[in-house]
């Protein structure tokens, strides 16, 4: 798209490429050289910093690859089933107390204090209550992605235009209608925002009551690694971690929300 | 009853926003409104801002209740939003999700199924309103004269008896709105229906009417009603006519006449 | 008052009411119970409840939640301005910072542990690191999305480009880098929480694991209760801090 520059001339599709990429390309090399360069001059040990060729060699180990396939995929199973149960119960109390008054009066004292309370202080009850294993992970993952998904469903539903909804009555919407055709679509976009927040919440909960009750998953590998102060193996973990998170805040949210917003949003 | 239907019938009305707490006091935005609009009329309503213009149109469309007085549409009393209205407001308010096409089907849709014959017309009022071929595009991909047009279309769209327009065409620039005028009055012939508007622009009302209604400061009460004397079709030379200014000057002289009694505007005006 | 808002405080109230119930009666409270009774609780609330110990562990995580959130708040705003004003430096750090603010900051809880040991200071550098994000992001946005023809106008004026920096972009920033502020206070919290469940030797996050392995459930139920309100107070706090800056400072 952006094949002209602002002064109108041609650019060749290649230079376009070498604008836009050079300069991560060259902070990304020119860190990683810096970090090896110096690290080897000043002989800082490989437990303080590991070296980036250091953790380029766990990553290549056979034995890592095979732990940390198994592990990210132990995580992410309990950061699903946490998203998609804390999430959509989210989403479904917002509704409830957008509709309904009542509930809105009899829930809001409820979800303030909650929200006040640094949830991952629950992290041991959760592990009194349910033990080891993928339950505790996925109920501790589902718990901290319900309150953003709360907060955003019932902020993107009360801010709804009135003019729009007024037209819409003014039209015979009878009360269904209005909240299926007018209220719903008017907060996707904001909802789905919240959603983003619940899901990176639903990874830090897994990862947390992997901390907690160790059992399997990345957090496990990270302690496991701390322990025998493997700091280039920890370092490797993170790196997955990052391309974990990455990959699913920034690229799947991206993708949604775009499409979010190319189909809902205000104009 | 049927044989002398009057299309909309407001008497005694008066509207009155409770207050909350001691915060924001109750506020009287209506008082005392009495007028009947018979069918195929096109009245507009004058006022200054804030004198209760919307909050009258909001009682015939059903959207409040009168806190004195009755609303009668078609000889019913009004209690809710009825089917034989459309309205247009302000703010264009079409959904960004739909397109042009089913944006105007809303109503349609809310009233019950969509039929062909809805299609149909609401195809034909695109045309005529100018808008064939931008049937499939989104909102945001259209002009702001454009998405006030699709929005009568939409009010049209279930085949009302009574449109309600509340300042269509307020965001609109001044050319666009001559344009707008002129395309509306059009429309209001072609279909017959029975129209009220809400306006800030004297030209605008005197242009499109066969009466306009002038009404006070808040809270609302009508001050005067007056007839334009031109036929029911009325184009763009009209606006350049000595009657027609003569008109808008009467408009003018009543709906300031309250004001020229306070000394600075009398001093100004000498 | 209406019977509306009558009925709204009934049902609150009435739901309150059974569910202090339930939680009085429903759980043993014996041994093997995993919920304490509400009234033990409430006595390990009361006077006689082991203040001393709740007061000092609230301390400790306060000095770590605020002494890592100062450091994050200044690296945050220091790299937000430099990266917001050079497009190139933007460019090229930009993918890295979304990148690392994609991380769960908890998951560096074992490394700051291995590099400053039990103490607090793992726990200051594990909320610095968790906090520094949001407002490095804010303050970087807010610096890149200055309104181009406000500089163009005060350029006109033959303003100098600290003069710009001063009356142009540092008033536009005051709302961002509040928001992320108010991010990071949040997270500052959790960070040394979570810092503390996992290895330390003082804290709320440690007498809680402490109270639960004792099996002390009321004392541990009674520090949650400390935290929810510790949480409303933050909150609150966090709420007069936004009026008093936004009246005080220039912005938007
Ligand atoms: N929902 C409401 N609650 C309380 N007061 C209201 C409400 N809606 C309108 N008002 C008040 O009632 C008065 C009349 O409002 P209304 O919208 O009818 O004015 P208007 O004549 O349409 O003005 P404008 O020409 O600016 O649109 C105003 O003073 C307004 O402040
Ligand atoms: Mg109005």
């Amino acid at each position: 798209m952006s094949d002209v520059t602002t002064s109108g001339r041609r650019v060749s599709p290649l230079r376009n490429v070498v604008r836009l990429l050079g300069p991560p390309v060259a902070v990304g090399v020119g860190a990683v050289l810096l970090l090896q360069f110096v690290l080897a001059r000043f002989q800082i040990s490989g437990i303080i910093i590991p070296r980036p060729t250091e953790i380029f060699e766990v990553m290549r180990s056979e034995i890592f690859i095979e732990q940390i396939g198994l592990s990210v995929w132990q995580t992410w199973q309990a950061t699903l089933i946490g998203f998609a149960l804390g999430g959509g119960a989210g989403v479904l109390l917002g509704i409830g107390m957008n509709e309904s008054k009542l509930m809105r009066f009899v829930f809001y004292p409820y979800v303030v204090a909650f929200q006040s309370l640094p949830k991952i202080a629950l992290a041991p009850v959760f592990a009194l209550w349910l033990g080891f294993g993928l339950t505790m992970k996925f109920s501790f993952a589902a718990m901290l992605a319900f309150f953003p998904a709360v907060i955003a469903t019932l902020s993107a539903l009360s801010t709804v235009a009135t003019m729009r909804l007024e037209m819409a009555t003014a039209f015979g919407a009878r009360r269904g209608q209005l909240f299926m055709r007018i209220s719903l679509p008017s907060a996707v976009p904001g909802i789905v925002s919240g959603l983003e927040i619940s899901m990176a919440f639903a990874l830090i909960g897994a990862i947390v009551g992997e901390f907690i009750s160790p059992s399997s998953g990345l957090g496990q590998l990270l302690l496991t690694y701390s322990e025998s102060i493997n700091v280039a193996a920890e370092f490797a973990v993170l790196l997955v971690l990052m391309l974990l998170g990455v990959a699913q805040n920034k690229l799947l949210f991206g993708a949604v929300r775009l499409a979010a917003r190319r189909f809902f949003e205000p104009a | 009853m049927a044989t002398a239907r009057h299309a909309v019938e407001l008497a005694g009305l008066r509207h009155v926003f409770p207050g909350r707490g001691r915060s924001v006091q109750a506020m009287e935005a209506v008082r005392n409104v009495d007028l009947t609009v018979e069918p195929g009329e096109f009245v507009s309503i004058v006022g200054p801002s804030g004198c209760g213009k919307s909050t009258i149109l909001k009682m015939i469309a059903g959207l409040l209740r009168p806190s004195e007085g009755s609303v009668r549409v078609w000889g019913e009393e009004v209690t809710g939003p009825r089917r034989e209205i459309g309205i247009a407001l302000q703010d264009a308010t079409l959904l960004p999700w739909r397109d042009v096409v089913s944006n105007c089907l809303l109503p349609v849709e809310l009233h019950g199924k969509v039929t062909d014959e809805a299609r149909e017309r609401v195809a034909g009022l695109l045309e005529r309103a100018g808008l064939a071929g931008f049937e499939t595009r989104r909102p945001k991909e259209l002009s702001g004269g454009m998405r006030q047009r699709v929005a009568i279309c939409r009010a049209l769209a279930d085949d009302p008896t009574l449109l309600l327009l509340d300042e269509p065409f307020g965001a609109l620039d001044a050319l666009t709105r001559e344009q707008m005028n002129v395309d509306l009055n059009r429309i209001w012939r072609e279909t017959g229906k029975t129209a009220i508007l809400i306006t800030h622009g004297i030209e605008e009302a005197v242009l499109l009417s066969t009466r306009v209604v002038l009404l006070s400061e808040r809270p609302g009460t009508i001050v005067d009603v007056i007839t334009p004397p031109f036929p029911p079709t009325r184009t763009r030379e009209l606006l350049s006519r000595p009657e027609f200014a003569e008109v808008c000057g009467q408009v003018r002289d009543r709906l300031f006449a309250g004001e020229q009694a306070k000394p600075d505007r009398a001093e100004a005006g000498a | 008052m209406s019977v509306r808002v009558w009925l709204r405080w009934g049902v609150l109230l009435v739901t309150t009411a059974i569910l202090l119930l339930c939680w009085q009666t429903l759980p043993t409270g014996g041994p093997g119970s995993t919920l304490p009774k509400l009234d033990a609780v409430l006595a390990a609330l009361g006077p006689g409840g082991e203040w001393d110990v709740y007061l000092r562990a609230l301390r400790t995580t306060l000095i770590e939640a605020f002494a890592g959130l100062a450091i994050g708040f200044v690296a945050g705003v220091v790299f937000g301005v430099l990266l917001g004003e050079s497009p190139v430096l933007r460019r090229g750090f930009y993918p890295y910072a979304l990148a690392l603010q994609a991380l769960p900051p908890i998951a560096l809880a074992p490394i700051f542990v291995i590099w400053f040991g039990l103490g607090v200071e793992s726990k200051i550098g594990l909320v610095a690191a968790a906090t520094l994000f949001p407002i490095l992001v804010s303050t970087m946005t807010g610096v890149a999305q200055t309104d181009p023809v406000r500089i163009e106008m005060a350029t006109a004026f033959a303003a100098t480009k600290a003069q710009i920096r001063r009356k142009i972009i540092f008033p536009g920033l005051v709302v961002p880098i509040f928001s992320g502020l108010e991010i990071s206070i949040v997270l500052s919290f959790l960070a040394a929480i979570t810092g503390e469940l996992i290895s330390a030797n003082a804290g709320v996050g440690v007498i809680l694991e402490v109270y639960q392995r004792d099996y002390r459930l009321a004392e541990e139920f009674a520090v949650l209760m400390i935290l929810v309100v510790v949480g409303l107070l933050l909150a609150l706090v966090t709420r007069i801090a936004r009026r008093a800056v936004l009246e005080r400072m220039p912005h938007e």
